[in-house]
């Protein structure tokens, strides 16, 4: 098991460190934003000093060097817009997008869970069929769509709930459910699939055989069996989630990582966006990481050896 | 007819399938007597698995029909039973024990708590008392280490010792038919004349009746009183087990018994019935068993045989027919 943490701790590190380099070079080779922070008439020595000052004039894989050197001590620089500390500012939005993408989560799973056992039991009736067909739409409808349809109805034309920013949860309530969407899409077909595949093994006939009840092989036998692989997804799902809420934060100005990166990548505030990044390539491969422990926890046949 | 526990008339089973409807069971009929073990033989695809899971109302209910006859088990019909009704039978008057014991085990769930559904189920105990009833019944089939066994989980025990548990869930109400579908293919020689050496105990122990489901020629010699011979999802002989070897009626069982090794001829080649077993959608008119027989004729071909009788050796093939071809 020890062995197993350390491998998979090794991969958290180096996930971590290609995502930085791709998004390094691809962010610098988009060009450097001295110009959009100067006036469009400023003259040539000013622009050079200002390269010059922050570091861009010299050769890329030296400039590559250096932030890696500092990245890996925790400092990815200021900010070139307010001079904040970068890894400080994207920090103090976390908050806000873990409230986010755990709630849309917590939702997901209340719902999805549920409907996918019910599914699967009632597998081939209409309950079946249009929950499946609602589910295919629901993962193929784009999120920033969703969510602007919702703000139409409810906060535009119902006026029943607020439209942007964040603090209360009202405020929570159509962010929550825009981001949801997908994962409930998502939840509820694999819910279904796991359950059916478990539901036709032969161990469930043998606890039929001895008298089981159908709640019975369903909500124990059969759910237990099918966690399994649903948990697994559960936890990936929180990355996508994390990570993901881009659009939804933006479309919501809801004050989180995904809006604050948005800005800075318009703004080409680098060290912003390379220590969003690093925030969030973290919490994804170390919610992978947690998503294998749980796996190899609720799977006796692996926890036990 | 008190003495019958389990009697099965015309029996007619219809699946669907992607390619239409499918009968892999056509009329079958047999009985079991209180404290016989009764075989079922057979090669794969003949019918004895959905057979057996119909006494249990076992089969997938969307996709599966009864189409005709009945299953009287003490006197009573089952077959129109409700799933409330079956339950009262499974695990209780009726147990049943598969094939498979690698798989047929719930991987998450350890040894007790799934040895614990028939009594729960059945019995009216305290927690206590079902622990105690388990590790009997692990003793019973021969598991050491019983109040270990019962914390831990199928994929830490062999084969051999899952069919054991098997068997012990099996036997755990102290069911009056035991229905066994090849309980001893998955298992390894030695580990199988164990099982069988067991399951023959256990049966004279707990008085039971036993439906015992194999293609093995063998083993139905060392197990059963009587022997059901099916083909193609029909029987074709039906006799007790001694007048069965020595004077078997169907050209069907006489290739099955061909097809044994035996000791003293070692040396010359294993005899084995042409051709395949045909698929459900492939039986029309005639005896299904006509295309691979050795001794067919025109009739066989056109008319499907009845049961001709001797005594109560029973066998549907036209060369028993009275006043011959
Ligand atoms: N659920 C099902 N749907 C459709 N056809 C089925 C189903 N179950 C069984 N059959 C068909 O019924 C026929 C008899 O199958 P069965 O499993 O009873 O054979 P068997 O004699 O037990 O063979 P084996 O020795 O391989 O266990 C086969 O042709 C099989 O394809
Ligand atoms: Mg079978």
């Amino acid at each position: 098991m020890l062995d197993f943490i350390v491998k998979r701790l090794l991969q958290v590190i180096i996930v971590v460190f290609l995502a930085l380099t791709v998004v390094f070079f691809l962010i610098r080779l988009s060009g450097d934003p001295t110009t959009l922070f100067l006036p469009p008439d400023a003259p040539r020595e000013q622009i050079e000093e200002y390269r010059e000052q922050l570091g861009f004039n010299r050769p890329l894989y030296v400039q590559y060097g250096e932030f890696m050197i500092n990245a890996v001590q925790g400092d990815f620089g200021q900010s070139l817009r307010s001079g904040e500390d970068a890894l400080g500012l994207v920090m103090q939005r976390m908050p806000a997008t873990f409230q986010l993408a755990f709630a849309a989560l917590i939702v997901s799973m209340l719902i999805a869970i549920p409907l996918g056992v019910l599914s699967a039991y009632k597998r081939n009736t209409l309950f079946d069929r249009v929950g499946v067909g609602l589910s295919v739409v629901g993962q193929a409808i784009p999120n920033f769509w969703f969510g602007l349809i919702l703000i139409f109805i409810f906060a535009a034309q119902l006026q029943i709930l607020p439209s942007s920013g964040g603090g209360s949860i009202s405020h929570m309530i159509l962010p929550v459910i825009t981001l949801a969407l997908y994962s409930i899409s998502r939840f509820v077909r694999f819910t279904r699939s796991a359950m059916l595949d478990v539901l036709n093994q032969d161990y469930i006939r043998t606890s039929k055989a001895a008298g089981a009840t159908t709640s019975s092989l369903i909500m124990k036998y059969a759910l237990k069996n099918s966690l399994i692989p649903i948990i697994t997804l559960v936890a990936l799902d929180l990355g996508v989630l994390l990570g993901g809420a881009v659009v939804t934060e933006v479309v919501f100005s809801w004050p989180g990582v995904g809006r604050l990166l948005h800005q800075s990548l318009l703004n080409r505030d680098f060290p912003i966006v390379l220590a969003g990044v690093f925030i969030i390539a973290i919490i994804y491969a170390v919610i992978n990481f947690i998503a294998d422990v749980l796996y190899a926890y609720v799977n006796p046949q692996i926890r036990v050896k | 007819m008190t003495d019958v526990l389990l009697e099965i008339k015309n029996l007619g089973i219809e699946f669907k399938t992607g390619e239409g409807t499918v009968q892999p069971i056509r009329g079958v009929d047999f009985f079991l007597k209180k404290g016989e073990t009764l075989g079922v033989v057979g090669e794969s695809g003949s019918g004895k698995s959905v057979t057996s899971l119909t006494v249990l109302g076992l089969l997938p209910e969307k996709t599966s029909k009864i189409v005709s006859g009945s299953i009287h088990f003490e006197d009573e019909e089952i077959t129109h039973y409700s799933d409330r009704q079956y339950r009262k039978l499974r695990g209780n008057d009726i147990s049943m024990i598969f094939q498979e014991p690698m798989t047929s085990l719930n991987p998450v769930f350890t040894i007790g708590e799934q040895l614990s559904e028939p009594l729960k189920r059945h019995k009216k105990m305290s927690k206590k008392q079902r622990e105690k009833a388990i590790v009997d019944v692990l003793k019973q089939v021969g598991i050491p280490r019983a109040e270990q066994i019962i914390d831990e989980y199928p994929h830490q025990l062999s084969g051999g010792m899952r069919q054991r548990v098997m068997i012990s869930l099996a036997l755990l109400c102290e069911p009056k038919l035991l229905i066994c579908d090849e309980p001893t293919t998955a298992l390894d020689v030695t580990i199988q004349a164990q099982i069988l050496k067991l399951m023959k105990q256990v049966k004279q122990d707990k008085d039971m009746s036993m439906l015992f489901i194999t293609h093995d020629l063998g083993v139905v010699a060392e197990m059963c009183d009587r022997v059901v011979v099916m083909y193609a999802g029909e029987i074709v002989e039906v006799a007790e087990i001694n007048e069965l070897f020595d004077n078997p009626l169907h050209p069907y069982t006489k290739g099955l018994l061909a097809s044994l090794p035996t000791n003293n001829d070692r040396k010359s080649k294993l005899y084995s019935i042409k051709g395949q077993v045909p698929r459900p959608n492939e039986i029309g008119e005639g005896c299904a068993f006509a295309n691979r027989c050795p001794f067919a004729f025109d009739k066989c071909y056109a008319k499907t045989p009845p049961a001709f009788s001797e005594g109560d050796h029973l066998s549907k093939c036209w060369l028993q027919q009275p006043e011959g071809r």
